[in-house]
């Protein structure tokens, strides 16, 4: 005869079936109280022969078949180091994004040159046609003609810049391209990170891999767009150089890190390959056993052979 | 003490009770009186701590052979592009050879190092495939080196960081073909490493099994080993 409290849920009664067969020696702590459950009798209940120690202090069974649970501190920690491994992920994905947008502003300033160069001319012959300006400081004199010459106010506004970058034939056609070749020179960095980052993403999929590209070039490409968005910054700056880099810069740097994603995919979809290449050649197969997860992410079967060992 | 176990069968609680070791699964028995045979079961923190220790041996040594593996190539392509180098100046190797006696330094010291390294740390591939994996990974990283380079003037001349083109015909095939002439060299010599790095092995393996035997003596004072 079984009795059923009414709200807690907890078998507080006793089966007469059960029958007791033994004492508990060890320390198990009651998961529901922590009583420790020392020296209570083991029982083999009716219904499903299994055997279980019942709680004294809340009635609570405990299942003998199982080790004791760890408690809550368990749970605690998997939470803390989940929490770490998100933090280790998001703090590289950082890093990964600023090397990609230090890369990409180098190409976009790069760029520019052929306008900076085009506007830098514009405003020398509206200097030196404009005799009131000869008594303005030496500064205006100096830097004419460099990327990062002053621009001055008062020409700049009466010029219309959209007008000014049509009369060249638009951004695509003044922008540098052969910059986008110096991507070339860093892919195989691009490779390479692709390759780690294979290995940080193990629960996804190898034909997702490649998307995950498009979230690394995430980081940059949102702080291109801040800076794209920024009214202070677009328009017109301090010197030619900055005027132009948000003309036609940005742009270039966008398409930059889109291209980006090609030789980083291309690392994402070879880097759990190459992992299990350099294990297979530089481990003993004694010693694979514990990175046998390589295999077993990708649905594939660790390699066989175990070293014997020599008597 | 065990932290937990129980008969199934039963129910004697066989915590205290100490495991045999079963000669012909080698696994840690316990029969209990009713006749029931049972395992040991691991507590799971300990088969994690295990887990987690193999795993940390198995890394550090991957890491270890990857810094070896990365500075006996650089070592290997560096030795042998010098070398030639140097005979791209003289255009003599003998007079190289001759007057130039601190060039065998790396003729010798780099192939001792890379015959002792392949043969003990890289002992679980066959001899014949592991010198040609090994003639044919230096042989790519020099190839590429060398195809990279002009390739590198290129895009730097196309992005305008250099201001001169480059020249495709300035030596680079001949330097190439003496370099791997030179590595070629480089690899026979290896040999001389094989008997050091053949010993260095066996020692490495006497020492572990020597550790496995004091192990299992012990256990067996302790009746839990056959």
């Amino acid at each position: 005869m079984t009795h059923i409290e009414a709200n807690s849920g907890i078998n507080t009664g006793r089966n007469e079936s059960e029958s007791r067969v033994s004492t508990l020696v060890g320390d198990r702590l009651c998961i529901r109280c922590h009583y420790n459950l020392c020296g209570q009798p083991i029982v083999r209940e009716g219904h499903y022969n299994m055997l279980i120690v019942r709680c004294p202090e809340c009635a609570t069974i405990a299942s003998l078949q199982e080790h004791p649970l760890l408690g809550r501190w368990a749970t605690r920690w998997a939470v803390v180091f989940a929490g770490l491994w998100l933090a280790v992920l998001l703090g590289a994905s950082l890093i990964t994004g600023g090397f990609f947008y230090g890369m990409t502003t180098g190409l976009g300033v790069k760029a520019t040159e052929p306008y900076a160069a085009f506007l830098s001319e514009l405003q020398t012959a509206w200097l030196e046609s404009n005799d009131s300006l000869n008594n303005q400081p030496q500064m205006w004199r100096h830097s004419r003609a460099e990327y990062h010459a002053h621009l001055h106010d008062h020409w700049w506004r009466t010029q219309n810049p959209d007008v000014l970058l049509a009369s060249v034939g638009g951004w695509v056609r003044i922008a540098d391209w052969n910059v986008v070749w110096g991507l070339a020179l860093w892919s195989p960095f691009l490779i390479g990170a692709g390759c780690v980052w294979a290995l940080f993403l193990p629960h996804v999929r190898r034909r997702w891999l490649p998307l995950c590209s498009l979230g690394l070039i995430t980081v940059p490409l949102f702080f291109v767009l801040i800076a794209y968005t920024d009214p202070f910054r677009v328009g017109w700056g301090w010197s030619i150089g900055d005027t132009v880099y948000s003309q036609i810069g940005m742009k270039v740097q966008i398409v930059a890190l889109l291209l980006m994603t090609i030789p980083l995919s291309i690392g994402l979809l070879l880097g759990r390959t190459v992992a299990r290449l350099l294990v297979r050649a530089l481990l003993p197969p004694r010693m694979r056993g514990s990175l046998a997860g390589l295999w077993f992410i990708d649905g594939l079967q660790p390699p066989a052979g175990t070293r014997v060992v020599r008597r | 003490m065990a932290i937990a176990h129980v008969c199934p069968q039963c129910g004697r609680d066989l915590a205290r009770r100490r495991p045999q070791l079963e000669p012909h699964y080698n696994l840690r028995l316990i029969v209990c009186q009713c006749g029931w045979a049972s395992t040991r079961p691991m507590h799971p923190l300990q088969r994690s701590w295990r887990q987690i220790l193999r795993l940390y041996q198995s890394l550090t040594t991957l890491s270890g052979q990857l810094v070896a593996l990365a500075a006996i190539a650089t070592t290997n392509v560096f030795a042998a592009t010098w070398i030639a180098a140097t005979w791209m100046k003289d255009d003599n190797i003998h007079d190289v050879l001759q007057w130039r006696f601190w060039l065998l330094w790396p003729l010798l010291v780099v192939p001792v190092v890379t015959g002792s390294w392949l043969s003990a740390a890289l002992s679980h591939w066959r001899y014949l495939s592991q010198w040609l994996a090994w003639a044919a990974f230096v042989s790519f990283i020099m190839t590429l080196i060398f195809l990279i380079i002009p390739w590198v003037y290129a895009m730097q001349y196309r992005v305008g960081i250099r201001l001169v083109p480059p020249d495709p015909t300035a030596g680079l095939t001949t330097m190439w073909t003496r370099s791997m002439l030179v590595f070629a060299v480089i690899m026979v010599v290896s040999l001389i490493g094989v008997p050091l790095g053949s010993a260095i092995r066996v020692a490495h393996d006497h020492r572990r099994i020597n550790r496995w035997k004091r192990r299992r003596c012990r256990l067996r004072a302790r009746g839990l080993s056959t």
